[in-house]
């Protein structure tokens, strides 16, 4: 075992913690990755019930720099099945305020995981992003890179 | 006097004694429906003391004070939420009491008193997750929030640093002209801190003394490698089971030879030494199975 964690690591203990023993509805976290490798998780996720995703199981991963929780995590959908939703791209990066401009220390995975589920669940009809072919073509593989413009607060 | 007449009257009682830290709704009728306040603990007007804070809604039925108000408590500002639930169950108990009577001043004071008492928040820094521990240096926000000086410092310092970057990629027309404005991590609202004091400060204690949380994760480790232990014991005859007891002095004989060539699930040496008595335990069985076996029968 390492003997001196650094805050960044200490903090994400706690969250995993709270994270395993009282996750928000459909949302679990692969714990014995994330204690592997704290500053990466594997989370997975289920549509609410009564949307449009109700039935799908989805996979989101977590990437964390040790500035956290200063520095918003990297958060993207990974695995075979990526929701088709406005402000998610096919390679699986998500247009969401709080991953970029608005994120706040206060914020977590929990508060980021609750946001996804709600994106989703407000959706009316499913769509890629009119851009989607051009963004995955250019954009870095890193979300945080991309300048977003936030325009859309409906979905 | 009716009803209405004396809800009438402790309202101008209540409007008397709190002035403006209280607010009363009417509905159409003119009756009223809601009293609102916002209640601070008792630090003799130093108001940079009180570190929490709850607003008390009190919503009065038609039969009210006959019958027990509802009574919300929102936007608890350094409370935790057993500290609400608490509060709540006094809330409840005092109403209780008082039906048939006027119970919103009792309610306030109530409130008010649990507030005093416990003017130190219960809640945790938003930004460590950690709580506040006496001699950390901790700062309440205008908007009522809480965070470890030394983890406000770090987020300011962060913001600031984000905000400068920003404004060189803009043109000069588009460039902020007010400057960099900290604000609440919580809520988002303005906040005004002194920078250079808040970089001075210590990290919180309990972040430093975190290293109990990872006991607790070496314990766990600890107890997969005792389960691993227990099985392998287990699979090679060593544990202690009443019944095969008998039977087992005759089979040890036979596992005699593979002790050489296994020595068992091999421990890091960082262990700490408790791991080794069931180990130990568990060789005894093996090779001298006539002392483990008098061990058993004096416990």
């Amino acid at each position: 075992m390492t003997s001196a964690m650094s805050p960044s690591e200490r903090r994400l203990q706690k969250e995993l913690m709270s994270l395993i023993k009282d996750p928000p509805p459909g949302v679990s976290v692969d714990a014995e990755q994330a204690e592997q490798n704290l500053l990466q998780w594997t989370i997975h996720m289920e549509g609410a019930t009564g949307t449009l995703y109700e039935g799908e199981s989805f996979q989101l991963q977590f990437k964390f720099s040790n500035k956290y929780p200063f520095d918003s995590p990297e958060v993207t959908f990974v695995g075979s099945n990526i929701p088709v939703h406005p402000h998610v791209y096919s390679n699986g990066h998500i247009c969401l305020s709080i991953l970029t401009d608005d994120w706040s220390p206060a914020l977590s995975v929990q508060a980021v995981c609750l946001s996804i589920v709600s994106m989703l669940s407000s959706c009316r009809e499913k769509q890629q992003p009119p851009d989607n072919a051009f963004y995955v073509k250019t954009c870095n593989k890193n979300p945080k890179k991309t300048k977003w413009w936030y325009h859309d607060d409906s979905v | 006097m009716s009803q209405q007449e004396r809800v009438q009257e402790e309202l101008e009682a209540l409007e008397a004694i709190l002035m403006d830290d209280i607010s009363i709704t009417y509905n159409a009728k003119g009756c009223a429906e809601l009293v609102k306040s916002v209640i601070f603990p008792s630090t003799a007007n130093e108001v940079d003391k009180q570190y929490v804070c709850v607003t008390l809604e009190v919503e009065l039925p038609q039969d009210y004070p006959d019958c027990k108000p509802v009574t919300r408590l929102k936007s608890p500002r350094g409370l935790d939420e057993s500290t609400v639930d608490h509060l709540y169950k006094e809330i409840a108990n005092k109403c209780e009491e008082y039906i048939g009577h006027a119970v919103i001043y009792e309610l306030i004071e109530l409130i008010r008193q649990n507030l005093t008492e416990s003017n130190l928040p219960t809640c945790q820094c938003a930004v460590c997750l950690y709580g506040f521990s006496e001699g950390d240096s901790f700062t309440k926000t205008q908007c009522f929030h809480y965070f470890h000086n030394y983890c406000l410092a770090k987020h300011v310092t962060v913001n600031e640093k984000n905000f400068l970057e920003e404004q060189d990629k803009l043109p000069a027309w588009k460039r902020s002209t007010v400057g960099f404005q900290a604000t609440c991590p919580v809520c988002r609202e303005p906040i005004s801190c002194d920078g250079t004091k808040l970089k001075t400060s210590l990290p919180p204690k309990e972040l430093q003394d975190a290293q109990k949380f990872e006991v607790t994760q070496e314990l766990k480790m600890l107890q997969q490698k005792m389960q691993q232990l227990f099985n392998y014991q287990k699979s090679k005859g060593g544990i202690i089971d009443i019944e095969a007891e008998e039977n087992k002095l005759l089979l040890i004989t036979n596992s005699e030879d593979n002790n050489s060539e296994d020595p068992g699930p091999s421990l890091s040496s960082s262990n700490p030494p408790v791991e080794q008595q069931p180990l130990h335990n568990g060789l005894q069985n093996r090779n001298h199975n006539q002392r483990h076996y008098s061990k058993y029968s004096n416990r």
